[in-house]
């Protein structure tokens, strides 16, 4: 997220330098068109693009996916037919959206004209010279996403062999998905289909459906148009909406804990934590201190929360295609580690208290580090500087963790109060600092190679049972019995 | 077979007759300048071959078995063979001769036109890897590429003189027809789902080209006579060459030798 806000800053830093530049004219003759969106090119495309459109521009090592090398004319996003290129209008409109789950932003900044330019230079760019594609696909209008359609699309999910890359779930853990690679031999993640707010052109079903059709050039996802009828695409389109939101729920600044009477789960998969909210927190790359991690594997993070009068418990889940260490990733990391994660508080917290450095703490402020990996289990951790986590012995914490198709769902529980003076307790009704972090050991990342959220805070909502709403029903009825009181005595003293 | 033999003698000194002024032939062969813009074909009555062997140099590296467990029909119908599938970047013959090595003529053909053949070249998907493992093709010819096998196969190729494709054959049967246009030596192909499975073609705009078989022996035939420069490609070997001269009806002999640790 960091990374991400960082290119969006250049970028917008970008836009007004160039902004100065003679606006467009909607009829200007192609050559002029293609200087324009040449100039635009260099300012705003080449330092991942590269200058001669190879991919290979200053930041595109730090980037997964790796960007567009537009010299091979492999575009992922098209209306066209496997082995065509793209129209204008899906170069538009990748410019204006950008590539949703990767660090290409969209470029609504850009005018109309100008885009049209960048465009024109981005087709100069390919070898051999730009051939105007045949024919434009269209989607065939959608049949209803019925519990049948869905089933249906479940079977050819599976017929298909889809899972052999994206998982049985639909997490991009599928048996072969440790060896792909894009066009350039660099590996490539196969895609999560539960998050449909990452998928590169767009989650709506007319989207799924194309790429179904026309497959992503450039990355190992074929095109079906062949293998499928029109009618089974839409099944499996429906298959495919039907695992996940389009759209990113969105993210609440207060994970609410739930008071349970009745003792806290300790499984991961205790039936207790269906009906227990789930908040969403997005993770960034650590690029603060070196070693840097900048492209971050777990992308976001579920958290549900449960208190009793003794012991809070969490449940975190998120999404992992690989059980760290797993030889079979080796081609994306020789060093294969323990998957990992960690929930940060302050060592010393009370209301109104200044908040620690969101990384690690600080030697003034202290984090306290709830940490877990897939290979120790849990251990509670003070830090005071990225790296410097030293063991807290009092064995509280506990721990259970799963990993099943591509996901990680893991409970820590331990007591609410604190476990020597000063030190962290769980008290009700508090906005209490937490922050979360995460390593996927398949990919390399460990130490401070870790994925971070910012703060955010946790609450201990105190209980809405029968109790509360008889209280507030009391209060009511007595200020009623009151006013009534005390009306009767005032007419009585008026009549009197 | 005699008389098309005659056109085409007709067809490529046609010409020199004209220009000598000799004139005459039979009135057929008066309409021919009506094709003028069509380049002559090649004569077969004067026409040559080469043919030839790919030695190889030092010891055979091992090629490592493929492990196809995570695949079980494409697994057992190896087992059932008796054989192990390797990985064929080097393959050693039997007879110390080097197989998959795609041989080509690189220059030296006159200006002659070459039809492209109607019978498509055929690219199996067996047993989870390609056959052949190395394949040519002429540009615009077909390539047939069929999945013999009960599971989902996507055939990527990544040409960088051509436009490359990626589709996917998830069923048993499946058969798709594609065409490179361009020349090109080698286009790799790819599967994604088995990541250890790759063909390479060679794309010409002339049929002088063949892949040295299980005696490393190739031939290529029904060249005009002349001098050529004959190249050898090799995917981890890398390419050589050789001149050869074809004599008119002449069968030439040659050796490529690789390897050489």
């Amino acid at each position: 997220m960091v990374i991400l806000t960082l290119l969006a800053a250049a970028g917008a830093g970008y836009a007004l330098a160039g902004r100065a530049q003679a606006g467009p004219s909607e009829d200007s003759a192609p050559a002029a068109l293609r200087q324009q969106g040449q100039e635009i090119y260099q300012l705003r495309c080449a330092q991942c693009h590269g200058e001669e459109g190879r991919g290979d521009g200053p930041a595109a090592e730090f980037l997964l996916p790796r960007p567009r090398d537009f010299t091979q004319g492999q575009y992922k996003i098209r209306s066209t037919a496997s082995g065509e290129l793209p129209t204008d209008q899906d170069l538009l409109q990748v410019i204006s959206r950008g590539m949703p789950g990767t660090s290409m932003p969209g470029w609504d900044m850009l005018t109309q004209g100008e885009k049209q330019g960048v465009v024109e230079h981005i087709k100069s760019l390919v070898l051999g010279g730009w051939e105007e594609p045949s024919a434009v696909m269209r989607a065939s209008s959608r049949p209803s996403p019925s519990e049948q359609s869905i089933q249906r699309g479940r079977e050819l999910y599976e017929e298909n062999e889809c899972w052999k890359c994206h998982g049985q779930e639909g997490r991009g853990d599928g048996p072969s998905a440790p060896t792909l690679t894009d066009f350039n031999e660099v590996p490539i993640r196969a895609a999560n289909l539960t998050t449909g707010w990452t998928f590169r052109g767009g989650g709506s079903p007319q989207e799924v459906y194309m790429r179904l059709r026309t497959g992503l050039a450039g990355s190992p996802m074929p095109s079906f148009a062949e293998a499928l009828s029109e009618e089974e695409t839409w099944h499996l389109v429906n298959f495919v909406s039907s695992l996940g939101p389009a759209e990113a729920p969105e993210v609440q600044a207060v994970v609410r804990a739930r008071l349970l009477e009745a003792g806290l789960p300790s499984s991961p998969d205790d039936p207790a934590w269906e009906s227990v909210p789930s908040f969403r927190y997005p993770l960034g790359g650590q690029v603060i201190e070196d070693p840097r991690l900048f492209t971050p594997s777990v992308a976001e993070i579920w958290v549900q929360a449960l208190y009793d009068m003794q012991q809070i418990a969490f449940r975190v889940v998120w999404d992992d295609p690989s059980r760290s260490p797993d030889e079979a990733w080796i081609p994306w990391s020789e060093s294969q580690q323990a998957d990992g994660l960690a929930l940060q508080f302050p060592a010393d917290w009370a209301p109104g208290k200044e908040r620690p450095y969101f990384l690690g703490g600080s030697s003034r402020l202290p984090v306290v580090l709830w940490l877990w990996d897939a290979e120790r289990g849990a251990r509670e951790m003070v830090s005071r500087g990225l790296g410097t986590e030293s063991p807290l012995e009092d064995g509280l914490l506990e721990s259970q963790a799963v990993w099943e198709d591509g996901q990680w769902r893991v409970v820590l529980r331990r007591s609410r109060t604190a476990s020597r003076p000063g030190s962290l307790s769980f008290g009700e009704a508090q906005f209490i600092p937490i922050a979360f972090q995460a390593w996927d050991g398949s990919m390399g990342e460990g130490g401070k190679r870790r994925a971070a959220s910012g703060w955010y805070f946790l609450r201990l909502e105190e209980p809405l049972g029968g109790e509360a709403y008889l209280k507030v029903a009391a209060a009511v009825l007595g200020t009623l019995i009151l006013e009534i009181g005390v009306v009767r005595l005032a007419r009585r003293r008026a009549a009197g | 077979m005699m008389a098309r033999a005659r056109l085409a003698v007709a067809a490529v000194l046609g010409g020199l007759l004209l220009a000598a002024g000799c004139g005459g032939g039979p009135p057929a062969e008066r309409e021919q300048p009506a094709q003028e813009e069509v380049a002559p074909v090649v004569d077969p009555a004067t026409a040559g071959r080469i043919s030839g062997e790919i030695r190889f140099q030092g010891s055979a590296p091992e090629m490592p078995v493929i492990r196809m467990d995570a695949e079980p029909p494409c697994q057992e119908e190896w087992e059932a063979a008796g054989e192990a599938p390797r990985e064929e970047k080097v393959v050693v013959n039997a007879n110390g001769t080097l197989r998959w090595v795609f041989v080509y003529v690189k220059e030296g053909l006159p200006e002659l036109s070459f039809p492209t053949p109607s019978e498509p070249v055929v690219l199996d998907q067996d047993r989870c890897r390609y056959f052949p493992h190395v394949l040519g093709v002429m540009t615009s010819q077909e390539i047939l590429i069929r999945n013999s096998d009960p599971l989902l196969h996507n055939i990527s190729a990544k040409p960088t003189n051509n436009r490359g494709f990626n589709f996917g054959q998830p069923r048993q049967g499946m058969e798709s027809t594609r065409t490179f246009s361009n020349p090109e030596i080698m286009v790799p192909l790819e599967c994604d789902v088995h990541g250890w499975m790759q063909a390479f073609i060679g794309v010409l705009p002339h049929p002088y080209f063949a892949v040295s078989d299980e005696q490393g022996r190739f031939e290529i035939e029904n060249l005009p006579p002349g001098d050529y420069l004959l190249e050898a490609w090799h995917e981890t070997y890398g390419t050589q060459t050789l001149r050869v001269t074809v004599e008119e009806k002449g069968s030439t002999e040659v050796e490529f030798s690789f390897g050489g640790s």
